[in-house]
C-alpha cells in the first residue's frame, strides 16, 4: 500500500512542469544568466590595465559604439551575416523541397545533410584551406587539365569567407524548410491544381507562404550564428577584415578589455534581438495571410 | 506546500540571484593585488612530491626531455599546452589553481607579478645555474631573476623563399613593394605588426607615442594592399608550398620549415627588430614546488637544455648548451643582436594600440 502511494507521489512530482525544468534550468541558471549576469555588471566598469575591471561605474564601453570605427565593423557583419543568410535561403530551399517530395531516398538525403556535423568544425575549415589555396586541390586540378593557367585566387578573399559560413550553416536552414514542407499535405496541392493554378502560382500562393515558418526559423537559426563565428574570417579570410565576432575575441585576449569586450557582446545581442522581433512580426503576418489566402 | 513561483517573479527571482553572484565574482576579480615583499622559499629539504603539471607553449620542448625526467626522477608529468601568452594569463587571472610550471614571456611575467601570481624561486637549489648566459639574466621583467628561469629566446624577422626572391629582402620596407603582392604575409598579431613598422621608421617597437603609432599605422594599411594576408603558425606550410613567399615570423618557425624546405630563409631587417624571452615560472597555487624545482635544475643541464633549442628551433639562453647543439639556430651575428629591442609590456598604452590595430584591420 504504502509503496504504490509512494510511487503515485513520486510520479506527480517527476510529472510536474516545474520538475521537469529543473535540470535545464539550473544548468541555465548556472552557465548562461549567472556569466551574463557577471558581462552585465563588466560591462559597466572601468577596464583594469592589465585585464579584469576596476571597482566604478561607467557607460564609456557602450559610448564608444557610436564611434563611425567600430559602427563600421557592426554595419559589415550584419551585411554578411545577411548575405550567408541570403545563399544559404536560395541553395537550402529547393534542396529541403526536394527531400520533402523524395520517397526512397529520404533518410539517406537528410542523412548527407547532418552527415557534416560528424566531423569538427575547425577540422573542415581547415581542409577548405587546402582545397581553396593556390597549390590546393581546385587549382592544381584545373591547371592540370588545361582550363587555367595561373592559380585562382581564392583562399584569403571574402569569397573563401562567405563559402566558410554558407557551408558551416547550409543544414540550419535546410532543416527547419524541410520540415515545413514536410508536413505539407499533398491534397493542398491537388486541390490547388483541380481548380487550375498552374505550377507556378502553386508554388508561389500556396507552398512558399506554407513553409514560411520553416524560412523563418532557418533564416533566423543561420542569421544569428553568423553574426557573432569569428574563425571563418580569421583562417579563409586571412584576418584582413574584423567583424564584430573578431573585436570581441581581442578585446578578451591581446587589447586585455574585458569591459568593452562585454559590451560588445550586448551590443550584438541588441542588434540580433530587435532583428529577430522585427522579422518575427513581418513573418507573422505573411503566414498569417497566406493561410487565409489558402483558406 | 509553499506557493508556487509565477512566471514573471521567477524570471524576476533569478536574474537578481544573477546579478547579485555576478557582482560579487566582478568585485573579487578587481584590479592587480599590491605586490607582498616576496618570503625566501625553501624547497631544499625532503623529498620530491610524486607529480608535475607543467603548462607550456605548443611545440616549445625537446623531443625526451620530460620522459627523460620522470624516469630519472620517478616524478610522474602531466604535460599541458597553450598558443598565447593571453591564454595563459585569462586562466590564471581566472584563478586556475593546479600548474607547477608555466612559461610566460617577459612582459607576461610583469602582468603575474603585477597581479602577485608567481612565487619567489629558491636558487640554493638550482646547482646547474650558472650555465646561463649573462645575457639573458637580469631583464626588466624580473630584474634579479628571483621569479623567472630563462627558457628560451627568439626573434622575429622576414623568412623568404630565396628560390623565389631576389635580392634577399632585408628592411621591413619589403611589404610595402608591390614586386611580391600577394605572395607576403605578416602574423596577426598586433605586438608583431605595428611593432615592425615602428622599427621601420626607426622608433622604439614598444613606443606608446601617438604621433609615431599614426606613421606606422599609415604604412601598416598600405603594406596590407600588398599582403596575402594576416596570419600566424599555419604559414610555415604555405612557405614550404610556395603559396607564400615572404612572411614576416618567428626564427623558431622558420627553423621548423626550413627542415622540409631547404630553401626557406631568414633576414633580420637593418632597421632591427623585436625580441623576447620566454621563461619558466612557478605559480603561487602550485602543489608540487619541490618537483617544480628539481624540473628547473634539470633543464639547466645543457645538455638538456640544447635538446630543447634542437628541436623548437629556438635559441638557448644556456652558454653551455650552444656548442652541444645538433641544428644550429638561426642565431643572430653580434651587431644584428645590437638591433634587437626586448618587447615590453604596454601597460596603459594597449588601448591606443588596440585602436590602432583595429583601425588597421577596417582601413
Amino acid at each position: 500500500m504504502k509503496d504504490v502511494r509512494k510511487q503515485r507521489l513520486l510520479a506527480r512530482i517527476v510529472s510536474k512542469p516545474t520538475t521537469l525544468l529543473a535540470p535545464a534550468g539550473f544548468w541555465l541558471l548556472l552557465f548562461f544568466i549567472i556569466p551574463l549576469g557577471v558581462m552585465v555588471v563588466y560591462s559597466f566598469m572601468p577596464r583594469g590595465i592589465y585585464g579584469g575591471v576596476e571597482p566604478g561605474f561607467t557607460l564609456e564601453h557602450y559610448l564608444r559604439f557610436l564611434d563611425p570605427l567600430y559602427l563600421t565593423i557592426l554595419l559589415r557583419t550584419v551585411l554578411m551575416a545577411a548575405g550567408c543568410t541570403a545563399v544559404c535561403l536560395l541553395l537550402g530551399y529547393p534542396v529541403a523541397f526536394a527531400i520533402s517530395r523524395a520517397r526512397r531516398w529520404k533518410h539517406i538525403l537528410l542523412l548527407l545533410v547532418i552527415m557534416p556535423f560528424w566531423t569538427s568544425f575547425l577540422v573542415r575549415t581547415f581542409a577548405m584551406i587546402f582545397l581553396m589555396r593556390d597549390t590546393g586541390l581546385i587549382n592544381t586540378t584545373l591547371m592540370r587539365i588545361g582550363v587555367i593557367t595561373e592559380p585562382i585566387v581564392m583562399l584569403y578573399t571574402p569569397f573563401a569567407v562567405m563559402v566558410g559560413l554558407v557551408y558551416t550553416f547550409l543544414p540550419f536552414m535546410i532543416l527547419p524548410i524541410y520540415a515545413s514542407l514536410e508536413r505539407l499535405p499533398n491534397s493542398i496541392l491537388e486541390a490547388a491544381e483541380v481548380l487550375g493554378a498552374k505550377p507556378a502560382a502553386r508554388f508561389r500562393r500556396i507552398i512558399l507562404p506554407l513553409s514560411g515558418p520553416g524560412v523563418v526559423a532557418g533564416s533566423l537559426l543561420v542569421f544569428v550564428p553568423a553574426l557573432g563565428s569569428f574563425i571563418p574570417s580569421d583562417l579563409l579570410g586571412g584576418a584582413k577584415q574584423m567583424l564584430i565576432g573578431n573585436l570581441v575575441q581581442n578585446q578578451f585576449g591581446a587589447a586585455r578589455n574585458w569591459p568593452f569586450g562585454s559590451a560588445a557582446s550586448f551590443v550584438v545581442m541588441g542588434v540580433v534581438l530587435i532583428g529577430v522581433l522585427v522579422y518575427l512580426r513581418s513573418g507573422r503576418g505573411e503566414v498569417t495571410t497566406a493561410l487565409q489566402d489558402a483558406g | 506546500m509553499t506557493k508556487g513561483w509565477t512566471r514573471r517573479e521567477f524570471i524576476g527571482q533569478g536574474l537578481t540571484a544573477g546579478m547579485s553572484l555576478g557582482m560579487g565574482a566582478a568585485l573579487t576579480a578587481c584590479g592587480p593585488r599590491r605586490t607582498r615583499e616576496p618570503e625566501e622559499q625553501m624547497v631544499g629539504v625532503g623529498a620530491l612530491e610524486d607529480e608535475l603539471t607543467i603548462y607550456n607553449w605548443s611545440d616549445y620542448i625537446g623531443a625526451t626531455t620530460v620522459s627523460d625526467f620522470e624516469n630519472e626522477f620517478g616524478v610522474r608529468v602531466i604535460y599541458d599546452t597553450y598558443e598565447s601568452n593571453e591564454d595563459l594569463l585569462a586562466k590564471l587571472q581566472a584563478g586556475a589553481r593546479g600548474y607547477d610550471l608555466i612559461c610566460p614571456t617577459g612582459y607576461a611575467v610583469d602582468v603575474l607579478r603585477a597581479f602577485d601570481l608567481l612565487a619567489p624561486i629558491d636558487r640554493s637549489v638550482l646547482t646547474n645555474w650558472g650555465n646561463l648566459s649573462p645575457e639573458f639574466l637580469g631583464r626588466s621583467f624580473d630584474p634579479e631573476n628571483r621569479y623567472t628561469v630563462p627558457w628560451l629566446w627568439g626573434l622575429t624577422g622576414i623568412a623568404y623563399r630565396a628560390d623565389l626572391v631576389d635580392p634577399a629582402p632585408d628592411s621591413w620596407g619589403v611589404f610595402l613593394d608591390e614586386t611580391y603582392r600577394g605572395k607576403m604575409t605578416q602574423p596577426d598579431d598586433m605586438r608583431d605588426v605595428i611593432g615592425c613598422w615602428l622599427k621601420y621608421r626607426g622608433y622604439s617597437g614598444n613606443s606608446t607615442d601617438p604621433g609615431q603609432l599614426a606613421q606606422a599605422k599609415a604604412d601598416a594599411i598600405r603594406a596590407k594592399q600588398n599582403l596575402k594576408s594576416f596570419v600566424s603558425a599555419p604559414v610555415k606550410d604555405q612557405l614550404i608550398a610556395g603559396d607564400v613567399w615572404i612572411a614576416q615570423l618567428w626564427n623558431g618557425d622558420t627553423a621548423q620549415a626550413r627542415t622540409e624546405e631547404p630553401d626557406v630563409s631568414f633576414e633580420i631587417p637593418r632597421e632591427g627588430s623585436m625580441m623576447y624571452l620566454d621563461s619558466m615560472a612557478i605559480p603561487r597555487s602550485a602543489r608540487h614546488p619541490k618537483a617544480a624545482h628539481a624540473f628547473l635544475n634539470f633543464i639547466l643541464r645543457p645538455e638538456v637544455a640544447a635538446g630543447i633549442s634542437d628541436r623548437s628551433g629556438y635559441g638557448s639562453p644556456n652558454a653551455g648548451a650552444i656548442p652541444l647543439q645538433t641544428r644550429v639556430a638561426l642565431t643572430p651575428t653580434p651587431e644584428e643582436f645590437a638591433r634587437l629591442e626586448y618587447q615590453e609590456d604596454l601597460a596603459e598604452g594597449t588601448a591606443l594600440w588596440d585602436r590602432i590595430w583595429t583601425e588597421i584591420k577596417v582601413g
